[in-house]
């Protein structure tokens, strides 16, 4: 279904008790780790890829990121570091290994459903926790190199698109209340103060005194209210008619253009979603999607080995007009 | 008033922040508000984890000698990563970290999930890999410098391995 709500993301932070924590660890047993996990999801139901990072050069580790399969710390350091990957679909799955934690459990999946991406996290989450014993008190629950993820460990997000509440400054009236109900709100995408693409990412900032349910529960009510109040004000904004042009001209340059930054991509892409879910512009919004991760930089470099800036700018618009074809 | 993280500008922000019904205030300047993301219209970073561990360390006078038994690690440097060593480092630091963890969650014992019973998992998957256990049990010999248990294995990994081939 169509949403302002572009994906659903879960993350579990786990540690093994027998092992020191990651900053803690010797080269030795950070590879021990790896190969034992690697071992023990071989022979699992799982199936997944192993990446072992000191292998991954800059740009793919770079376009991993931008796909939100691994954090850019994780991109950065690459060193003593394991990766699992299952194939990519609607719904995929991330283990990072000796990140911050030993393990960072993630599922993201296409759209708003955050109940079946917590399902497929847990699913992993059994599965690793039956290697050796997880680090966990009855008290303060799993626990985690840093304190602020104790408790569930768990890290949920939706990612939104919010053009008009962004542009109208109205998110920040959202932002001061959901802060009272432990969760968090940022740009994506963005350099300075005004989030590239009107891109935001909704979390919970408490894992501590709450069940997964009731967290996913608040993450996604809020997400919906927030989505409904966007949509309501961009169906009044489309009846300016200056509003419609700009909507209908956006779509025009990305159908045509040859060369596109990266800046004139987001802000352009931005107004055809919207045009799209309104139903303003006949298109396909789960296509459209796809480009927010693959007409990034990295993602350009790996597709098609370009590493100059106008180079890319023109891939980029290669890859846009396919799209949108 | 001074700016109650880096204690050195005057303080010209006021930030509330109200957790699961505790309420934080915080008086910052504006370099440092800006670094967590609360002065700039659109959210940087929202995030106050960091902010507030810095808190958490920077007031830190005494006890930081306090070494955890089990991972090496010291209060001193705990209080400034806000990164933990182990799990023990919890129960060793709990004096300093037990108020931290209350103010970030407004909350203090777990209601979630618990890790599932490991016997009846491990039943349902294939065995570990026993060259994976030999090679572990190898480099633990090497570390401990046991050689003569050290050269044991190594056969036996050896002949492991010629099996493996056949
Ligand atoms: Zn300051
Ligand atoms: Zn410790």
């Amino acid at each position: 279904m169509n949403s302002a709500v572009i994906s659903s993301r879960v993350r579990l932070a786990r540690n093994y008790a027998e092992l020191p924590f990651v900053p803690r660890m010797t080269k030795e047993s950070k590879e021990q780790l790896k190969e034992k996990l690697r071992a023990a999801v071989k022979g699992s139901s799982l199936s997944m890829s192993y990446i072992d990072m000191e292998q991954v050069d800059d740009i793919r580790a770079g376009a991993m990121v931008e796909d939100h399969l691994i954090s850019p710390e994780f991109a950065q350091k690459r060193q003593g570091e394991g990766l699992f990957l299952s194939e990519p679909s609607e719904n995929s799955l991330s283990v990072m290994v000796n990140e911050e934690d030993h393990l960072r459990i993630q599922a993201i999946s296409e759209g708003f459903c955050l109940e079946k991406t917590y399902e497929l996290a847990n699913r992993a989450d059994d599965l690793f926790g039956s290697v050796m014993p997880y680090a966990f008190s009855e008290k303060i629950g799993y626990l985690t190199c840093c304190p602020t993820n104790l408790g569930t460990g768990m890290r949920a997000s939706v990612m939104l698109h919010l053009p008009v509440l962004s542009e109208t400054g109205n998110i920040n009236r959202f932002i001061n209340a959901l802060s009272g109900l432990g969760l968090t709100v940022r740009g994506l995408y963005g350099e300075g103060s005004q989030p590239g693409g009107h891109i935001y990412q909704l979390s919970n900032q408490v894992s501590l005194g709450i069940t997964e349910e009731e967290s996913l529960q608040r993450l996604a009510d809020s997400a919906e209210k927030i989505e409904e109040s966007e949509l309501a004000l961009q169906k009044k904004y489309l009846e300016n008619i200056s509003v419609k042009d700009r909507i209908h001209r956006a779509y025009g340059i990305l159908r045509e253009a040859r060369l596109l930054s990266s800046t004139e991509f987001l802000k352009l892409v931005s107004d055809v979603r919207w045009g799209i879910l309104q139903g303003e512009i006949d298109g396909d919004l789960k296509k459209l999607d796809t480009l927010f991760g693959k007409a990034q930089p990295y993602n350009l470099m790996l597709s098609s080995q370009e590493n100059d800036a106008p180079q890319r700018d023109q891939r980029r618009a290669e890859l846009v007009r396919n799209t949108l074809l | 008033m001074l700016c109650e993280n880096c204690k050195k500008n005057q303080a010209t922000t006021y930030f509330k922040q109200t957790v699961n019904g505790k309420t934080n205030e915080i008086f910052l300047c504006s370099e440092c508000a800006a670094k967590a993301g609360l002065s700039s219209p659109a959210p940087a970073a929202f995030s106050l984890d960091d902010f507030l561990l810095n808190l958490l360390g920077g007031r830190t006078a005494q006890s930081e000698k306090k070494v955890c038994p089990v991972c090496g690690i010291s209060e001193r440097e705990v209080l400034d990563s806000g990164r933990v060593g182990c799990g023990n480092c919890y129960q060793e630091f709990s004096g300093r970290l037990v108020p931290f963890i209350e103010k970030v969650h407004g909350n203090k014992t777990h209601v979630g999930k618990r890790p599932k019973n490991r016997a009846a998992e491990i039943s349902e998957q294939k065995p570990v890999d026993p060259l994976l256990s030999l090679k572990e049990k190898l480099a633990a010999a090497i570390k401990a410098e046991k050689f003569e248990e050290a050269a044991v294995l190594r056969d036996q990994i050896r002949d492991y391995e010629q099996k493996e081939q056949q």
